[in-house]
């Protein structure tokens, strides 16, 4: 009786250390919506992550505000021509998209980032969804990748079915999207 | 001393193997391209195009230096008109402007619209470029580009097999090409 009973006490002991380790390793996996794009900012360009803004819009402070005070793991900031992470103006109508992330990495950490605002687009858009253009693109910037159908900022389009601004009136980083960029840093 | 030059040649034969991988290597940019506007269904995308086609694509052209403030790429594709759907073509080929393109230097190209392939057959849906004569643009990137394989169409999402997809509501997995057309005609 005793054996069995001590037995029975090992048994759970293992089952209740296994159930801790799935839940501490792979919890986070069925709670987070949020996606990566798989390059991150190395350490020694994160305190604090600055960009140098060409782009003139105003924007680009009120979505550089919104992300710091929704991310606690990591500050952007603005910073010198020589940043290798920049903000610039585009115009060109012969494109649908009204903002864009090029980026490069190598080992797994960005070594170039250049974010593209499109100006033929967001002339024609108010001060918030401007901002929310800006806002998604420094998404990508920190590592996000595009989310489709969802109210947060990295809703990957912002005008018609499902869209970030359309139809879920997202104009600054959501709970979502503030877990993603802290769980990259 | 003949050892010794053996030894020398050797290492600048290395080094310079070496040196070769970074001067031959094209380093790879990938651009996260936020949509001005999400399709709801491919009925949506034939009210609003200009010209619907299937078409083979002929030759393409990376266009550098379009824009004297940034370093964006993009590429001219000589599209060969098969059929058109909608609309109406003065010429057999036609050119399709696509963000993206490869230099010496530089792969760049569209994480969910990859460039068009030579020989790749589509059906498209297009809207009239503003500035360039004969130049047309895919509505909303990857939304309105099918893959035609065999006889079989595809979505962009189902193409890449991208599951969280601004081309996921085009749900269109290899239906035959005469029932794609039929449900926009």
């Amino acid at each position: 009786m005793v054996d069995s009973m001590k037995k029975l006490k090992k048994t759970s002991l293992i089952l209740l250390f296994s159930m801790s380790v799935f839940i501490m390793t792979c919890g986070p996996l069925f709670v987070q919506a949020y996606e990566l794009m798989g390059p991150i900012w190395a350490s020694i360009y994160t305190d604090p992550l600055r960009y140098y803004d060409t782009s003139g819009y105003g924007e680009v402070s009120t979505a550089t505000s919104d992300w710091n005070n929704a991310v606690s793991d990591i500050t952007l900031s603005t910073g010198p021509s020589s940043c290798i992470y920049k903000i610039i103006k585009a115009d060109d109508s012969d494109v649908d998209w009204d903002g864009e992330t090029d980026w490069a990495a190598a080992f797994g950490f960005f070594y170039k980032c250049d974010v593209y605002i499109n100006h033929f687009y967001v002339k024609t858009y108010n001060s918030d969804v401007r901002k929310s253009v800006i806002g998604h693109e420094m998404g990508h910037a920190f590592g996000l990748d595009d989310r489709t159908n969802v109210g947060v900022i990295m809703n990957g389009a912002t005008y018609g079915a499902g869209s970030r601004c359309g139809t879920y009136s997202i104009y600054t980083p959501q709970a979502d999207d503030a877990n993603g960029v802290d769980y990259l840093y | 001393m003949r050892e010794k030059h053996v030894y020398t040649i050797s290492a600048i034969l290395i080094l310079c193997s070496i040196g070769s991988l970074f001067v031959n290597t094209q380093i790879q940019h990938n651009i996260q391209a936020s949509w001005s506007y999400a399709y709801s269904d491919v009925q949506e995308l034939a009210d609003k195009s200009d010209l619907i086609i299937k078409g083979k694509v002929i030759s393409s052209v990376t266009l550098e230096n379009e824009f004297s403030n940034n370093d964006l790429i993009f590429t001219s594709h000589t599209v060969e008109v098969i059929e058109v759907v909608k609309g109406y073509v003065e010429t057999k080929n036609i050119e399709i402007y696509q963000t993206g393109g490869e230099t010496k230097n530089v792969f760049s190209s569209v994480v969910d619209d990859p460039l068009f392939k030579e020989g790749d057959i589509m059906v498209l849906f297009l809207r009239k470029s503003d500035t360039v004569v004969n130049r047309y643009i895919v509505l909303g990137g990857p939304q309105g580009r099918f893959m035609v394989n065999d006889d079989a169409v595809y979505s962009m999402s189902e193409y890449l097999d991208q599951s969280d997809s601004i081309t996921s509501r085009m749900k269109t997995n290899g239906i035959s090409y005469a029932d794609f057309i039929n449900q926009i005609k």
